[in-house]
């Protein structure tokens, strides 16, 4: 069932097909990774230090 | 730049680690031997968290999210360094799930799961407004006032001769087998092995590294000896029975506390202490992802990201459990294994090789270097 | 884009304090009925349940006055919860449930088995684990909760403070509450017991208000007795000795009398006023075997013979005497548990927790080896103090 793969994270998910999680994860942490590629290099280190300050 | 000081850090550490073991037990899969568990437990937990210390020597000025692509590269560390902010998500709303439960079976009964959740994050979105400092400066506060509660339902207890030691015979019953079953994952990972979440703000502590790794190790045996009273004190008041089927033992314990008919139904106390360890657990999940989100798609402000990961909290906090049972049933049986193992030890140990190499490359080509000159 | 910092600071004192009322499943005072006793009677398909509810004005009221402290109602259901909702068809508030002090099962469905109506009484949130267990002997537990008695003006109030300081200064019952009840019965080497309650006296009149008019009430709600039970299904009584002697060998008594014949005829009355019991459990030459252990102290109480209290060997015969009654006081209560063959003393946890490993052989056929089981009484009671008289006069009326 794909709509069981939608949702990993719900209990009963979580039981009846244990790897889903981990591969939901997975592949969202890779989509997410293209966000973090796009963005680049640009000045890592002085943005966070910027926005810490900010905090 | 926020900074903590080190006090702080040896109290956010003992919330997080305590969290909601002080109310669902610890081990009680082993019966009557679960303070074996605990101590057991506590030593492997001491290793484990020595480790994750040794890392962050290893790879100063970065916290945990920029670890791996530090070490990995960009191409795979990313990708695995976006898994950890999912899964202190996860947390949160595992988190928040308890809260719900324990709030409409024990004190507000009629009152919709929505209603709870809502109201526990208004609190702690705004508290992440405020940043890591106000949570340290309020954990700072709470805790006396927490270690007076938990000393006083001790006292309340031992007063009330409700102990019975012998519920601890036999010992080891049967063999070590379970035992270790529920030392690995679950308990050596739950608070303990977790506490690799605090390498996200090890950074922000405002003393050198060696205070760190001082304070980390004194908080995580303060609070595995916190665990272990709790557990003696669960075991032998309620009896094995009692420890492995009642939702909420540490509340079926204090509500038996009744010294002379005049203290009695303390019911309202364990609610209480549950209440504030849960609510700095979920402070501190919710900000460990906000900041690895931040971290890792260079916002700016870490501000921007708090409406939207509340709003996904709120959505956790409704969807992950359908019913208490499967709640329980995960925590113990799924979850351990299928994220844990891998996020809290497999890839730890992995970065800790990958960098241990590197680093004797590295010196043995300065060396190199030096001998050629 | 800056919010004006007091609009904001507003607006979170306003959820906040929407938030913090706390009233979302408040219930007043006033629309409460408060419950202090509940009876439980086996109907043909369900129970009947009978609930004792508290008449706040007349409680409260400091002038005597004509009307009755409690009222009761019944309703049927076939399963608990179903039978308590049912009350509101003729409660006049809702049921209140979390004051109830006792609970009392008639022993109809005591016979038949409590397993069942146990899971609502300690799944339901609102019921605290504090109320008392009884089990109405001979009785439907409808009757004993309708008689009203004297001085506690709430009856389920009386049963539970009677049988509180009768566990305390007599010893015959015993509290039992529900997680202990629970407790034996789900573990293998230990059987549960109840105090039984019942009337004495024209049962008719329990529930009229002429009942507490007279000084010498006609009925009267009593106390004694053990109910024995196999698994969760009542067998039999222990009488008031042999529930005594379950109190010494369970370590539950504080303190009781007792009394020992003189040589001379007339008696001797030992009052005990501390009172420790071990249980130690042992397999020898693969036969279980049971070591009990009770240290005590006492006190002369009553001396109605002729007997020489200064010298030190009367004391040391008396306790010879006295200790040799305790052991058959204890004996005869094991002899009638093995009779009935149900292990109510939890024996077999003992043994569990001497030897765990045989114990797993052993509980499957436990039943049958528990009459088998060598039971071996040790009983070391000190005399401390013969009472503000040291020597008796019984002595010179005598001569």
């Amino acid at each position: 069932m794909i709509k069981d793969w939608l949702f990993p994270w719900e209990s009963h998910i979580m039981i009846n097909h244990p790897l889903a999680m981990p591969v939901f994860m997975g592949i969202a942490s890779f989509f997410l990774s293209i966000v973090t590629w796009t963005r680049g290099n640009n000045n890592q280190n002085k943005s966070k230090q910027k926005d810490m300050d900010e905090n | 730049m926020e900074r903590i000081s080190q006090y702080q850090l040896f109290v956010l550490t003992v919330f997080f680690q305590v969290g909601t073991t002080i109310i669902f037990g610890f081990g009680a899969a082993a019966g009557r031997d679960a303070w074996i568990v605990t101590i057991i437990s506590l030593l492997v937990g001491i290793f484990v968290i020595s480790i994750y210390l040794f890392l962050s020597y290893l790879n100063p000025g970065l916290t945990l999210v920029e670890w791996f692509p530090a070490q990995f590269g960009k191409w795979i560390g990313t990708p695995i360094a976006w898994l950890y902010p999912l899964l202190f998500l996860y947390e949160g709303g595992r988190i928040l799930n308890d809260i719900k439960y324990l709030t409409t079976t024990i004190i507000l009964v009629d009152t919709p799961f929505l209603a709870i959740i809502l109201f526990f994050l208004l609190v702690v979105a705004y508290l992440q407004y405020c940043g890591i400092e106000v949570i340290a400066r309020i954990g700072e506060i709470f805790f006396p006032y927490f270690l007076v509660m938990i000393l006083g339902s001790v006292v309340l207890i031992l007063v009330s001769d409700i102990l019975r030691v012998d519920n601890l015979l036999p010992v080891l019953k049967n063999g070590w087998k379970p035992i270790l079953a529920s030392t690995f994952p679950l308990g050596a990972s739950q608070g303990f092995a977790q506490s690799l979440e605090l390498a996200m703000i090890w950074l922000l502590v405002s003393t050198s590294h060696k205070e760190i790794v001082k304070t980390t190790l004194f908080a995580t045996v303060f609070s595995g000896l916190l665990i272990l009273i709790t557990v003696l004190m669960i075991i032998t008041g309620i009896g094995e029975f009692f420890y492995k089927i009642e939702s909420f033992p540490m509340f079926a314990l204090v509500s038996k506390v009744n010294i002379g008919g005049i203290i009695k139904n303390l019911d309202a106390f364990a609610v209480l202490l549950f209440i504030i360890s849960a609510f700095f657990k979920l402070s501190l999940h919710l900000f460990f992802a906000i900041r690895g989100f931040q971290i890792l798609t260079k916002v700016e402000s870490s501000r921007k990201l708090i409406i939207p990961i509340t709003i996904i909290s709120i959505y956790l906090g409704y969807s992950v459990s359908s019913n208490y049972e499967e709640h329980i049933k995960v925590a113990i049986e799924v979850f351990p294994y299928n994220l844990w193992i891998m996020l809290l030890w497999i890839l730890p140990f992995a970065l800790l090789i990958v960098t241990l190499i590197k680093r004797a490359i590295k010196n043995r080509k300065k060396e190199m270097a030096q001998a050629k000159e | 884009m800056k919010i004006n910092k007091k609009t904001a600071l507003l607006s979170i004192a306003f959820f906040i304090l929407i938030g913090l009322t706390g009233c979302w499943s408040a219930h007043e005072l006033s629309e409460l009925a408060i419950a202090t006793g509940l009876g439980i009677d086996k109907t043909e398909d369900g129970y009947r349940i009978s609930v004792q509810f508290v008449n706040p004005g007349e409680i409260a009221a400091k002038k005597a006055s004509s009307g009755v402290p409690i009222s009761v109602h019944t309703a049927e259901g076939r399963s608990m919860l179903e039978a308590v909702r049912k009350l509101t068809t003729t409660a006049p508030r809702r049921v209140y449930l979390a004051h109830v002090r006792v609970i009392i099962f008639g022993e109809e469905l005591a016979k038949e088995g409590l397993r069942k109506p146990l899971d609502f009484l300690s799944r339901d949130h609102e019921m605290r684990a504090d109320f008392v267990i009884a089990i109405a002997k001979g009785l439907k537990a409808e009757d004993v909760i309708k008689v009203i008695a004297p001085m506690e003006k709430v009856s389920a109030n009386k049963i539970f403070t009677s049988i509180e300081t009768s566990e305390k200064n007599w010893a015959p019952t015993k509290i039992v509450l529900l997680d202990e009840l629970i407790e034996s019965l789900v573990s293998d080497g230990k059987e549960p017991v109840i105090t039984g309650v019942y009337l004495t006296g024209n049962s008719e009149l329990g529930g009229n208000i002429k009942n507490i008019q007279q000084v010498n009430t006609p009925t009267k709600i009593k106390s004694d007795y053990l109910a024995v039970f196999k698994g969760d299904k009542l067998i039999d009584w222990l009488d008031e000795s042999e529930s005594k002697g379950f109190n010494y060998i369970t370590d539950n008594i504080t303190s009781t009398v007792g009394f020992i014949e003189c040589e001379g005829g007339g008696t001797l009355t030992i009052e005990t006023i501390r009172s420790k019991t071990k249980l130690e459990g042992a397999i020898e030459n693969e036969k279980p075997k049971i070591k009990i252990y009770v240290t005590a102290e006492s006190n002369i109480g009553d001396v109605e013979c002729p007997i020489d209290l200064s010298k030190s060997k009367t004391i040391k015969d008396i306790e010879k005497k006295f200790n040799e009654k305790t052991k058959d006081i204890i004996m005869s209560s094991v002899e009638k548990a093995k009779e009935l063959g149900t292990d109510i003393y939890g024996f077999g946890e003992a043994i569990n927790r001497s030897e765990p490993k045989k114990w797993e052989d052993l509980k499957k056929k436990w039943d049958e080896e528990f009459k088998n089981t060598e039971v071996v009484v040790k009983v070391d009671l000190k005399i401390r103090r013969v009472g503000t008289i040291a020597e008796s006069f019984q002595e010179e009326e005598d001569q």
